[in-house]
């Protein structure tokens, strides 16, 4: 039984902590906090670390300008959870003296209407709201980056932007966009509606829950100050020792990614407890809704592969800092390190991104055909597989760095392999398809996209595992299009038919279908035709990552740039739907497709703790055409 | 399945809204593009090549144009040598960071150095490349390459990756100034020509990294334009 579960079985029935310290704290407290605790850090690590001559700072002591820079990003960072009370709950059980129920009911956000989404909730339902937000906004920062860069690219020596910038744009859009499709099905949805779906009062943990959102937020500033020092001149790789010889632009970069990863372990440790410990009587694994284990297996791959990273980050912070040296190879270190550690990381990223909006496309798809999901076994299986081949796959980036050439042959075949689990998804989506008669609402739409662009996106992905192909079309705008077939083609339409699936559950309201139809076809269209010009582009030998190319490269350019600014026009048109339903969108009833899982039990606002009492679950949730 | 409430707005109201939201994304995404374009815009003062006479190059004759700059180490040296500059960092520099040069045109370039120096880290950057016959004259003396243990910067123009102008590279190295002349405010006058096809915009650098002890000295000043680091246009008329 989780905190809350007995808080909301005490007698208190009004949370009213009145002089507890929790009441008066909040975003704004945080910011003031978190600022006045990285200027204290600022001025002492200035003080204490740089050397001066004639009172004015030594520049040619970059390693100690990192140390200053670093130190106040992360000052910043644990400021900011101090001044919302993220440790108060920590402190007060370490002196003996544990919140009170009615404490925790107030961090819960109990009767605090709005105000709850500015504060340390608890509620797992604010949680995935605060995502939804957050993952839009990050999707509208880093969109706008990405037209940027298309309006660079529009034609050869169209110098939109300096090439200092456009090294920037392109890094920074990659990071962001990264961030963003890691959290984009399991942030909102994960938070919001899985617990409810498996029968849980809430998470396992969540005080966890409110700080792996906090940690999350307090990551933007720190990436967004790498514009204000200098940029970052080594794309989203981040690779050494590029990177440990960039600007001060870079240490955003590295604090970023340290303050992300402690985010996402919290997550997915949160979320995988939930779910092994709290699901309601009855709910069997085999009972277990797909989205709910895809989601799981997601967040499980992330607990061991996403540290790398950090890992990497925290190693490259040390050359920069301390002229550590571990990928200097004068100082015995190397940058095949960096490498491998990064894309151990890497590749089971991309299917921590990709398999959420999967599964939510399969929580979709037997619902609007009236069908049992078609081999729930092997949908999983096709989960399980790609997770764990997803981790023995990471050299397949590295055949033309020279590292360990006698192990390409191995990974060309892990990552073939890959192909097979990832056929039984397609297998479970079309069988479950196959013969039914869909009914043509807003998330089907996602679920056709999806297939059409995760099959060009994964057959695209064959040619480049292969050896010798990937020799001729590595570093190229085809590898850039690939991965744009599979991230955004498949995960992020998952997630977009996520929402307007749960949209009706997480605000009360339809969302709108005409401007989900619009946008859905203005980003589509857009988005086939800016990645096929990119194919293009890549299969005649145009490198990615460059600001300028040859004029024999300028008509599939000119297509991409179109198809960019449409992708642009209909995203902004789905953003207006979100907000205009929200507020004025038709009002949902509990259950507005028929589903069967269980958050189309609940009503709208969902209960604090979702269920008066705990469901008993009898059968599997896809039992439509049966009877019961 | 309810069907309305007392929230909703009527169809013209939803596309007013709807088109107005639209402008509103569409303006938010041009005025970042806008500031982006604007902040990275080129706001160096530009140094012209000035037009005096032709000249005849191969057979051809050539409009003859002339530019002058100076490398200093620091701004002190630069203002014993009456050249007013304060940087932001106490770092070597050259005077002009944006040159805009005639099209097909031969360019004679005079640069005088004062700035120390120690051993390139690649040779090739030690030889006149691009030149009037590969050439320069230092001090009154033609060379077509210096000792690479004796160069104190480069001066490297080349272009960007496009077929869209002609191709353009000149490398030329500097010869450094002993340490006992540099505390006689000791310098090298060095003296070459080139030859400019159509318009186009170019870059140049220094390929001798003279930054700071640590990042093989590729920080600091060879990390900021305006020291080691800028802009050639070539502009036609």
């Amino acid at each position: 039984m989780s905190t809350l579960d007995k808080a909301h079985t005490s007698t208190r029935p009004v949370p009213n902590p009145k002089r507890s310290l929790i009441t008066r704290l909040h975003m704004g407290t945080g910011v003031v906090v978190g600022i006045i605790i990285a200027a204290i850090a600022y001025y002492l690590l200035k003080h204490s670390v740089l050397t001066y001559t004639d009172g004015v700072a030594d520049p040619l002591e970059p390693h100690s300008n990192n140390i200053v820079l670093l130190g106040t990003m992360f000052a910043w960072s644990i400021g900011f959870m101090a001044g919302i009370g993220a440790f108060i709950g920590p402190w007060r059980w370490l002196i003996g003296k544990d919140l009170t129920d009615e404490e925790i009911l107030y961090m819960a956000g109990d009767g605090q209407g709005v105000k709850r989404y500015f504060k340390y909730c608890t509620d797992h339902k604010v949680v995935g709201i605060q995502y939804l937000v957050g993952v839009m906004t990050l999707l509208g920062v880093g969109g706008t980056m990405a037209m940027m860069i298309r309006t660079n690219l529009a034609r050869p020596g169209g110098h939109f932007v300096t090439a200092t910038v456009y090294n920037s744009l392109v890094g920074l859009h990659g990071i962001t966009m990264i961030i963003a499709m890691i959290i984009v099905a399991t942030g909102p949805f994960g938070n919001y509606v899985m617990p409810i779906m498996i029968g849980a009062y809430d998470m396992a943990f969540p005080r966890l829950n409110a700080l792996s959102w906090w940690v999350l937020f307090t990551a933007i500033p720190v990436l967004c100050s790498a514009w204000f020092l200098g940029g970052i001149p080594t794309g989203w790789t981040a690779y050494a020792p590029l990177s440990v010889q960039a600007g001060p632009g870079m240490n955003a970069f590295i604090a970023t990614i340290i303050i992300f990863a402690v985010s996402t372990a919290v997550a997915g440790m949160n979320i995988t407890t939930t779910v092994i410990a709290m699901r309601t009587k009855g709910m069997k694994w085999n009972r277990v809704p797909i989205f709910v284990v895809g989601s799981t297996i997601s967040v499980a791959l992330a607990i061991p592969a996403f540290p790398t990273f950090m890992v990497a980050m925290i190693m490259t912070g040390l050359d920069r800092t301390y002229n550590t040296g571990f990928f200097d190879a004068n100082m015995g270190g190397s940058g095949w390190l960096y490498a491998n550690l990064f894309w151990i990381m890497g590749h089971p990223e991309v299917y921590v991104i990709l398999i959420p909006g999967v599964a939510a496309l399969m929580e979709i798809v037997p619902v609007f055909v009236r069908k049992p999901l078609f081999s729930y076994n092997a949908a999983i299986m096709g989960f399980a597989g790609i997770a764990g081949l997803s981790i023995l796959v990471w050299a397949h980036h590295m055949y033309i760095a020279g590292w360990a050439p006698s192990l390409n042959g191995a990974f060309m075949v892990t990552t073939e392999m890959i192909s097979i689990p990832t056929g039984l998804l397609f297998l479970v989506l079309i069988g479950t398809l196959w013969r039914g008669k869909p009914w043509m609402k807003l998330p089907m739409l996602s679920v056709f996209a999806f297939i059409w662009d995760f099959l060009i996106g994964g057959i695209t992905g064959i040619y480049l595992s292969d050896v010798p192909a990937d020799g001729y079309l590595h570093g190229s705008m085809f590898v850039t299009a690939h991965f744009h077939f599979t991230l955004m083609g498949a995960a992020l339409t998952g997630a977009i038919g996520g929402l307007a699936y749960w949209f009706p559950k997480m605000t009360g309201r339809m969302l709108d279908e005409k401007a989900g139809y619009i946008s859905f076809w203005f980003v589509q269209i857009g988005f086939n035709v800016l990645f096929f010009g990119m194919f293009m582009a890549g299969a005649e030998g145009q490198p990615r990552r460059v600001m300028d190319y040859a004029a024999m490269f300028k008509n599939s350019n000119l297509v991409s740039t179109i198809g960019a600014y449409s992708v642009g026009t209909g995203m902004i048109i789905l953003l207006w739907a979100v907000i205009h339903s929200s507020r004025h969108g038709k009002v949902a009833p509990m259950n507005p497709w028929g589903a069967k899982t269980l958050e189309w039990t609940v009503p709208y606002p969902v209960p604090l703790t979702n269920f008066d009492e705990l469901p008993v679950i009898t059968s599997d949730p896809y039992g439509y055409g049966k009877g019961k | 399945m309810e069907t309305a409430t007392h929230n909703e707005v009527s169809g013209g109201k939803r596309l007013t809204s709807a088109i107005a939201f639209l402008f509103l994304g569409v303006a938010v995404v041009a005025t970042v593009g806008y500031t982006l374009h604007s902040v990275s815009a080129d706001s160096q003062k530009k140094t012209y090549a000035t037009v005096n006479g032709s000249a005849s190059v191969d057979g051809k004759t050539l409009p003859h144009a002339f530019i002058t700059e100076s490398v200093f180490p620091d701004d002190a040296t630069a203002r014993a040598n009456h050249v007013n500059r304060t940087n932001t960092h106490p770092w070597p520099f050259y005077t002009d960071e944006h040159l805009v040069l005639p099209a097909h045109s031969l360019i004679t370039m005079t640069l005088r150095v004062y700035d120390g120096g120690e051993k390139l880290n690649h040779d090739y950057f030690a030889k006149v490349v691009g030149t009037v016959d590969n050439m320069m004259t230092v001090d009154g003396q033609q060379v077509s390459s210096l000792d690479p243990t004796e160069v104190q910067h480069t001066f490297t123009l080349h272009g960007l990756p496009t077929s869209t102008q002609d191709p353009l590279f000149v490398n030329v190295p500097l010869p450094k100034v002993q340490d006992a002349d540099m505390e006689k405010n000791g310098s090298h006058l060095v003296v070459f020509s080139f030859v400019t096809g159509g318009a186009g915009e170019y870059v140049w650098n220094c390929e001798y990294p003279c930054g700071d002890g640590t990042y093989a000295k590729f920080g600091a000043v060879m990390g900021q334009n305006g020291y080691m680091s800028g802009k050639v246009s070539v502009v036609n008329g």
